[in-house]
């Protein structure tokens, strides 16, 4: 199968340390990408939203004085189609917390550090192949979070199970990045036949 | 773009915006094309010795600041020890990065505060100097483990003397 091709899209690569740019830039490239705008503060990057929107933005949690969450907050209430935007959240700390505070804040896919080529390419493919929905209510805005596949995946209720914490042992263990995709909200696996994509 | 309010909820709109990035890229493997690790290998490797001397700076600050004591050095301390974990692995200094992931997990369990706290942080940051040597005269090997191991011991030492 041939690759995507990645250079016709724009990325917005948003961290404040320039190292991690670093690397992140080189990944990027490595995948083909080559229209990759960088910003190290979450002013900056709504700036650069604004003037020439990506079609993928990948922000670190960790900023100040704006952190990752909060950047991702106002993309979400920008006008326009610049909020549909697909975000993948970078965070070295994988805790419950942080990734249901990821998920809440409108994030698409959370990736934890230190990232490879093989993780940051199976979440450019999940946001490529199977993009969800946008909910717009009044506590929230972003990607639909009801489990794909999941039988009540066509009503807008939220699954019984979205209010009670998942057993996944102390909330400060870090999780692996199979069940950061569960609370995210994805399979855990891509199918064998990507999926058409919404339009 | 479909639009729908939720028969529920009325104040709740879900759309189904275009898939711009889709639109964009068209088609493609759901597997990572086998050339780009060899490919990313090659651009960080072109980095790592501006990394490796940017590292140096960093564990001399870190030095300065483990004598230093205070709740503001304290902060600082953990802001370079969680930028080394986050970026020492991809680089070629995964022994650093886990080093400095123990020393954040020290700072944010208090330990600094505790008895004996501030010999833990200077071991810490004596224990990333070492293996950053060991990193640029052999590349990363396997001997880092006992070191890690007997680091994990103190923090217990400090963090739990009862059970150490």
């Amino acid at each position: 199968m041939k690759a995507y091709a990645f250079e016709r899209a724009s990325v917005l690569l948003v961290d404040d340390s320039v190292w991690m740019r670093v690397i992140l830039r080189q990944m990027l490239k490595s995948l083909g990408f080559s229209r990759i705008h960088e910003a190290e503060a979450g002013d900056a990057a709504l700036a650069l939203v604004d003037s020439a929107p990506p079609d993928i933005v990948l922000v670190d949690w960790d900023m100040k004085p704006m952190d990752g969450l909060e950047l991702t907050r106002r993309l979400r209430r920008l006008p326009g189609e610049a909020r549909y935007v697909p975000v993948i959240m970078i965070s070295a700390y994988s805790t419950l917390g942080n990734v249901l505070a990821a998920r809440n804040a409108g994030v698409n896919e959370f990736l934890v550090k230190p990232a490879s080529p093989q993780t940051m390419y199976h979440h450019l493919v999940s946001v490529i192949e199977r993009p969800r929905p946008f909910v717009e209510a009044p506590g929230y805005r972003g990607p639909d979070r009801r489990r794909r596949g999941a039988s009540d995946d066509d009503t807008p209720r939220r699954r019984s199970t979205d209010h009670q914490s998942p057993p996944l042992g102390p909330a400060d263990r870090p999780l692996s990045q199979s069940e950061i995709t569960a609370i995210m909200g994805g399979a855990t696996t891509l199918p064998a036949q990507p999926m058409e994509a919404g339009e | 773009m479909s639009t729908h309010t939720a028969p529920d909820s009325p104040s709740v709109r879900i759309v189904q915006p275009p898939n711009r990035l889709k639109s964009k890229v068209g088609r493609g493997s759901p597997t990572l094309p086998p050339t780009v690790p060899p490919t990313f290998r090659a651009l960080v490797h072109a980095s790592a010795a501006a990394y490796s001397r940017h590292l140096d700076d960093q564990l001399h600050a870190l030095r300065a600041l483990a004598t230093g004591g205070g709740a503001a050095a304290t902060e600082t301390l953990f802001a370079i020890a969680h930028q080394i974990r986050g970026e020492a692995k991809t680089f070629g200094f995964g022994s650093v990065g886990g080093t400095a992931e123990s020393l954040c997990a020290f700072i944010e369990a208090g330990g600094p505060g505790r008895a004996r706290g501030g010999t833990v942080v200077t071991l810490h940051v004596d224990t990333m100097a070492a293996l950053k040597a060991d990193c640029d005269a052999r590349g990363e090997t396997a001997g880092a483990q006992p070191l890690l191991d007997g680091l994990a011991r103190a923090v217990r030492h400090v963090l739990s003397p009862e059970r150490a």
